[in-house]
């Protein structure tokens, strides 16, 4: 009877514990909107290479304002007002702006509904951690099943902000890792900075997301989906280098992103089969009734295999 | 019987003549040590030659012959003794080699195909079109490096 009590207060505690843990993410999720903060954000791929970039976010009554520059390579810059982006993109002698929307770019990486991640992901405290001189909690997001991976989040103990991020495969080796070298948060809600510096002696021009905006007739269907995962965008156009038009559907269970890109394949092209990877993302590619289908995405090769299996062509 | 041997290495003899020629050779063994001699001038002129000295030979044929074969398995055969080998083995052996090898070859071919067109290319990193990987990092990405990299898609 006493082991029983036991086991139900263990059971009870667990489950507070649990629910305190998904609140610091709720807690997060809302610190990346409305905090002001600048600083300089370092990435590294699985290849280990480090890009650093700077950026300043600040909430103006209500709308947020992003500035994103490269500090390593090509002088680009990016300005977010809301979900509108635009890319300055330093090509030379030239500069090419383009429109992009919705981007989930770190530290604001969590969905609007965070319920979703507890139907993917289990989540665990992994104690106390330094990151870019503050003090963090580290929270573990474990999958559910083979289907996605771990993510590591260290949150500021103080403001909640994410500071860091891990993504880590299931062989225990790190695909993504995003964290902050220094952070500052800002009083102000000065927005002055949230402009080009326009250099007359460069041309600009303007590379429009020539998106298909009419409504496609989707001859496919993808049911059975791996657990978690459902459609959260679709967009259809051309692409110059197949000479065809690829349709891409996005599937997500909130962290994990999968692309499904579904074209035909040229009479003077061979279709492509098998798997591959570039950067953080593995690739598979299947060959259906003249259509080319590729999946591409952070997750393990077996859920893009499972997928593209999955796709059926009426 | 030398002008035997000189018509043999000459290749002058044809059909039945050869065959009575090469019975007379064997049946002399300075005749068939002559032979030997003068095949190895005739391989030297022809650049064809390999040192073997044609007085050694059959001793060195005679000594492999004695030695005992080892073989795969361990077991040891002495060409000596009058042990005999059961040869069905090995042949049940080779026998289920070829079923697998069969079995091996038509797995391949068919698994492979699944799914495929016949003429596909199997998938390579450089091969995907640059379009996509950059349409997918800049819709999906988290990581503002990418994401500006990803920005610029040339000619669409």
């Amino acid at each position: 009877m006493f082991r029983l009590l036991l086991l139900i207060c263990l059971f009870i505690s667990g489950a507070a514990s649990s629910n305190e843990l998904w609140l610091k993410i709720s807690e997060a999720s809302k610190a990346s909107h409305d905090l002001n903060y600048s600083g300089i954000i370092n990435t590294t791929d699985s290849n280990q290479d480090i890009q650093s970039t700077k950026m300043i976010h600040v909430n103006h009554e209500g709308e947020e304002f992003l500035k994103i520059e490269k500090i390593d390579g090509a002088d680009n810059l990016l300005l977010m007002h809301e979900a509108d982006a635009v890319i300055y993109d330093n090509d030379q002698n030239k500069i090419l702006i383009k429109k992009k929307k919705d981007a989930h770019l770190f530290p604001n990486i969590f969905p609007s509904n965070l319920d979703k991640l507890k139907d993917s992901y289990s989540i665990g405290d992994g104690g106390t951690f330094r990151v870019a001189g503050r003090a963090t909690q580290m929270l573990v997001l474990s999958p559910i099943d083979e289907n996605r991976y771990n993510y590591h989040l260290w949150l500021d103990k103080e403001s909640h902000l994410p500071l860091k991020m891990m993504v880590i495969d299931n062989n225990k080796k790190v695909v993504e890792n995003i964290a902050f070298a220094n952070i500052e948060f800002l009083k102000s809600q000065d927005i002055s900075w949230f402009r080009p510096n326009i250099n007359n002696d460069i041309a600009y021009s303007i590379n429009e997301n020539k998106n298909i905006e009419e409504t496609v007739r989707k001859f496919w269907t993808i049911n059975d989906l791996p657990s978690g995962f459902e459609e959260v965008s679709y967009s259809a156009k051309r692409y110059a280098g197949l000479n065809a038009i690829a349709h891409q559907i996005i599937y997500s269970d909130g962290l994990s992103y999968i692309s499904i890109f579904i074209h035909p394949v040229a009479k003077n092209q061979k279709p492509q089969v098998g798997s591959s990877k570039r950067g953080s993302s593995n690739i598979h590619a299947e060959y259906k009734k003249g259509y080319q289908i590729l999946a591409v995405g952070a997750v393990p090769m077996q859920t893009l295999s499972y997928i593209t299996n999955k796709v059926k062509l009426n | 019987m030398s002008e035997n041997i000189s018509s043999i290495i000459d290749n002058e003899l044809k059909g039945k003549d050869l065959d009575h020629g090469l019975n007379e050779l064997s049946k002399h063994s300075s005749a068939l040590s002559s032979y030997r001699t003068y095949q190895m001038i005739s391989d030297v002129m022809r650049n064809d030659y390999y040192d073997v000295n044609p007085e050694l030979t059959d001793k060195i044929m005679s000594k492999i012959h004695d030695e005992p074969t080892q073989f795969n398995n361990g077991f040891i055969r002495n060409n000596q003794s009058t042990a005999t080998i059961d040869y069905r083995k090995y042949l049940l052996v080779f026998a289920l080699g070829l079923i697998a090898a069969f079995a091996i070859s038509w797995a391949v071919n068919n698994f492979s195909n699944i799914g495929s067109s016949s003429s596909s290319d199997f998938l390579a990193a450089d091969s995907i079109s640059q379009e996509i990987i950059e349409d997918h990092f800049s819709t999906t990405t988290r990581n503002p490096n990418y994401f500006l990299e990803a920005g610029y898609q040339p000619n669409i």
